[in-house]
């Protein structure tokens, strides 16, 4: 089968749910064009400020899109192509879109108060809290995992390792230009992508070979320093630059796929079970997260978005079509290895030492086909998916760090320090990462993301219920998240155990505790609150 | 109406087009130094998860606004003005890691004639200092002279983009 007719198929699938499915979810969200937003309403132009849509989609996009949707359909590629592109449009059309669209919809309604806040009305403080443990064990997986994937990648691609420091260094360079030297911003975004290339053109040339237990070491350091210094001196102006080597990366594939034309090789399915992963159910679901629905989008992207949504009417555009755009993106990924046959997928899987060096050798192969030489195409592509596993790195030791230093306030003078509270976050994950290979740990955190969306549709489901609205295109997804990470929990718990895995066990363990406690809380709180008359507070 | 009178009342139109994003204070002193306001924008961005409470990181970035109606502006004037404002405004600045950037205009309105030297000292005039090596963030400061019966504002290159609404007031339509 050909590759481009798979790509286009799913193109012409996404953008027909958008105008559809899309136009359904308006009407049931209640969506008036003429309601005044938040951004209009509360216009302050400090927190609530009217952003123009294609503005908003890109912060949107590069805020929901990292290396998830890269890592994810390259895992669950064993189980056969068709299986991970089903999940793939299937998920972002009816449970990831809705997810990211509702929870942007549900917020805007709420005074763009974030998800967490109607979470809190309808789970309660105590739920919060149960919450916020559940968040931070996440966290400390987050940064394990995705410690362990670069590391990897550089070990393997080592041209990356060097393009990613000089990148680094460009980034805080870039910085200061636009904010102390206050350089005209265009000239210094121009000069930026220009040398962001000098950077791919050096690494090839000086290549640095570290061993991926040490770079292990050095990224969790990376990690710990860029979580303390200032955001505008280095996580700013790097998730800038961040955004155009995705947008390089999506055109860049895009059209080399169009010219390379691939046929399909890697066989359609494989089988029910898989070796090395287990059952398809409930594993395939919680591999590919990022592609289909995440958790994390509504946590993180829409109470930002919210804020600046000129109108309701633009919803759709933003979350519901940011969703879509980055299911194609996993849609690109998949068909960047599909082009070999399940065999030399396997080998080539093991041989390049995870699934960024795979996805960006199986990219740079296409994009050979207009010029670019694959060497610079692995390179640069690598430095792509790196560059986003290493922000949001940034991102979750942050957080990690906030709710050690919220759990230690009034109880420990020595943890409700940054410094200590970072070193907290950054062990914990240093323990998971020399634990296990990447393998190992991204179903765990996959059943951890992918129970954080259940969660927000649940709020969400609860909102929509008290409207007297059918809300079944919420119910539905959240019942089978629910399902699908709690069994894939006790799955994960009982093969680490045969593995000897028993820290995994623990992690799966605690997490799964937490998820019925939540569950739990959340049904006590549903049912009080559905014969009582509730009154939002925005 | 005397020439004064004119450039205060020019002070005061520009000190309510200020109240629409900054906090306006009229007729306060900077130290020692009477202003006719001093106008403080603050601004802070937040990326959050859950809920407001629980903040990945915070950024605050601020405008202080010095305005003083001038007479003859000359040397000893500039660096008294300077001391002023450099002195008032560090008690605005926080310390601590959210603050990102605090951008200080000091603008002095008259209608008389600058001397080249005072045009070359206002045009050069930029000072960026970091805060704890940066860890802080930073403030810079800028001088600007508004002339209103010339439509004409003398400032650092750099600092043409703190004033380009009060360039637009000037063409739009308050004359003196």
């Amino acid at each position: 089968m050909s590759g481009i007719l798979v790509m286009l198929i799913c193109g012409f699938i996404f953008i027909l749910s958008y105008f559809t499915y899309g136009k359904y979810l308006d009407k049931k969200l209640g969506i008036d064009p003429n309601r005044k937003t938040p951004a209009v309403e509360m216009a302050d132009g400090i927190d609530y400020v009217a952003t123009r849509r294609p503005v908003l989609l890109g912060h949107h996009f590069a805020t929901i899109a990292g290396g998830g949707p890269i890592v994810g359909p390259i895992s669950a590629a064993v189980f056969g192509w068709i299986p991970a592109m089903l999940w793939i449009v299937i998920g972002s059309i009816f449970f990831g879109g809705v997810h990211d669209y509702a929870s942007l919809q549900a917020s805007i309604r709420h005074k763009a108060q974030s998800i967490g806040t109607i979470i809190r009305e309808y789970i309660g403080k105590r739920g919060q809290t149960l919450f916020l443990a559940f968040s931070t064990a996440t966290i400390i997986l987050i940064v394990g995992v995705f410690a362990v994937l670069v590391a990897d990648t550089f070990a393997n691609v080592p041209e990356a390792a060097t393009a990613s420091i000089l990148f680094t260094i460009l980034a805080i360079t870039f910085g200061v230009l636009v904010n102390q030297m206050r350089v005209n911003f265009v000239a210094a975004s121009v000069i930026g992508v220009i040398l962001m290339f000098f950077c791919i053109y050096l690494g090839i040339l000086f290549p640095i070979q570290i061993s991926a237990t040490v770079w292990v070491f050095i990224l969790l350091i990376y990690a710990y320093i860029a979580s303390v210094l200032p955001v505008w001196l280095l996580l700013q102006p790097r998730d800038y630059l961040n955004s155009y080597l995705l947008y390089g990366m999506m055109l860049g594939g895009f059209v080399g796929i169009l010219l390379a034309n691939p046929v399909i090789e890697m066989s359609g399915f494989t089988g029910f079970y898989n070796e090395s992963l287990g059952p398809l159910f409930p594993i395939l679901f919680i591999t590919i997260a990022c592609g289909a629905i995440s958790g994390f989008h509504s946590l993180v992207a829409s109470g930002t978005t919210a804020k600046q949504l000129d109108s309701e009417r633009n919803g759709r555009f933003i979350a519901y079509g940011g969703m879509l755009i980055e299911g194609f993106l996993a849609v690109i990924v998949v068909i960047s290895v599909a082009y070999m046959s399940s065999d030399v997928f396997a080998a080539k899987l093991n041989e390049l030492g995870g699934p960024i060096p795979t996805f960006a050798s199986g990219l740079a192969y296409f994009m050979s086909h207009f010029g670019l030489p694959e060497a610079t195409g692995i390179t640069f592509v690598s430095l792509a998916a790196s560059a986003f596993l290493l922000t949001s790195l940034d991102s979750a030791t942050r957080l990690g760090k906030y709710a050690v230093q919220e759990f230690a306030e009034g109880k420990s003078k020595l943890f409700s320090n940054q410094y200590a509270a970072t070193t907290v976050i950054v062990l914990g994950a240093a323990l998971l990462a020399l634990s296990g290979t990447w393998s190992d740990l991204w179903p765990l955190f996959g059943s951890a993301n992918q129970m954080l969306g259940a969660l927000a549709l649940l709020a969400v489901g609860s909102w929509l219920i008290k409207k007297g609205v059918t809300s079944w295109f919420v119910v539905i997804p959240m019942i089978f998240m629910f399902i699908v990470t709690l069994s894939a929990l006790v799955i994960l718990m009982q093969t680490n155990f045969v593995s000897g895995n028993y820290l995994l066990v623990v992690c799966g363990f605690l997490l799964f505790v937490l998820c019925i406690f939540l569950v739990i809380e959340a049904w006590n709180s549903y049912t009080k609150h559905k014969n009582k008359d509730v009154t939002f507070k925005a | 109406m005397t020439d004064k009178d004119q450039l205060n009342r020019f002070a005061n139109e520009l000190a309510n087009k200020y109240t629409a994003y900054f906090d306006v204070y009229r007729d306060e002193p900077a130290g020692e130094m009477p202003m006719s306001f001093i106008a403080l924008f603050k601004r802070r961005d937040e990326r959050y998860m859950l809920s407001k409470k629980i903040t990945i990181y915070g950024v605050e970035n601020q405008q202080i606004v010095y305005a003083k109606v001038c007479g003859e502006i000359k040397k000893l004037f500039l660096n008294d003005y300077v001391s002023a404002i450099k002195k008032h405004s560090e008690q605005c600045i926080p310390a601590h890691h959210e603050h990102m950037s605090t951008v200080i205009l000091g603008l002095m309105i008259t209608n008389h004639n600058l001397d080249a030297e005072i045009i070359k000292e206002v045009r050069r005039f930029r000072k960026l200092k970091l805060l704890k090596f940066g860890l802080n963030g930073w403030y810079e400061m800028y001088l600007a002279v508004i002339q209103p019966e010339k439509r004409k504002i003398v400032i650092h290159p750099k600092g043409k983009t703190f004033v380009f609404p009060i360039e637009k007031f000037l063409k739009e339509g308050m004359t003196v």
